[in-house]
């Protein structure tokens, strides 16, 4: 990100105060989230299905709190229903990280999508970006 | 809304989007989310807002430093390495 973001504002001639948004489904998720605790350079995070069963995130961002102020979530309503026990974790740890986000003041939002984790992603993706983009009251 | 693909370091980066944009959109992908791209910035495009979008490449995320340094204890990562690589254990 350090050698991406310069260069596309150069190449492309972006405003100095351009709205920078990471996202991502999945694991890309995950990282747009963990990002963002690392750096108040991101406008909005969008992460569709974000992988946060992983072990050690919930406390991870309870020690290093997301810094952007507009973050959305969201997970497909089938996700949690797994077997795998590591991963059965994702719903409510989502929950959770959207509880937190609200009382920290953020500008946040958790979609309930239809559906398994491996179901349009690029749809949801894009839901997310253009959530993100808009201007809520 | 057409691709360009510009280098940048040793990433081949896919753009899609405008100059002097409002918003810069980056999104970290693997190879098989480079198949449904094309879906994914249609649908973005449908919002009034002038965008630029990034897609950049990753080769592994089991190689993701954060998975490993922020979030795992050095020995954890096997396992899970092998979980990320198991589809349905979704």
């Amino acid at each position: 990100m350090e050698q991406v973001i310069p260069t596309l504002e150069q190449q492309f001639d972006l405003p100095e105060n351009v709205k920078i948004i990471l996202g991502g489904y999945s694991l890309a998720g995950l990282f747009a989230l963990w990002a963002s605790t690392q750096t108040d350079l991101f406008y909005g995070i969008a992460a569709a299905s974000p992988s946060i069963w992983f072990p050690g995130w919930m406390e991870f961002e309870q020690q290093h709190p997301i810094q952007a102020q507009r973050v959305y979530l969201s997970l497909g309503n089938k996700e949690e229903r797994t077997k795998n026990t590591v991963m059965a974790a994702v719903g409510d740890n989502i929950r959770t990280l959207h509880s937190r986000l609200a009382e920290r003041g953020a500008d946040c939002t958790l979609e309930w999508n239809s559906g398994g984790h491996f179901k349009d992603a690029d749809l949801r993706t894009a839901k997310a970006f253009q959530w993100a983009m808009e201007e809520h009251t | 809304m057409t691709a360009q693909t510009m280098q940048i370091g040793n990433r081949p980066c896919r753009i899609y989007g405008e100059a002097h944009a409002e918003y810069l959109l980056l999104q970290m992908t693997g190879e098989h989310e480079l198949q449904s791209m094309e879906s994914e910035i249609a649908a973005i495009a449908q919002s009034a807002h002038h965008f630029l979008f990034a897609a950049v490449p990753v080769e592994s995320w089991n190689a993701m430093h954060f998975l490993r340094g922020s979030l795992l204890p050095c020995g954890e990562s096997k396992g899970l390495a092998a979980m990320l690589r198991t589809p349905c254990a979704f």
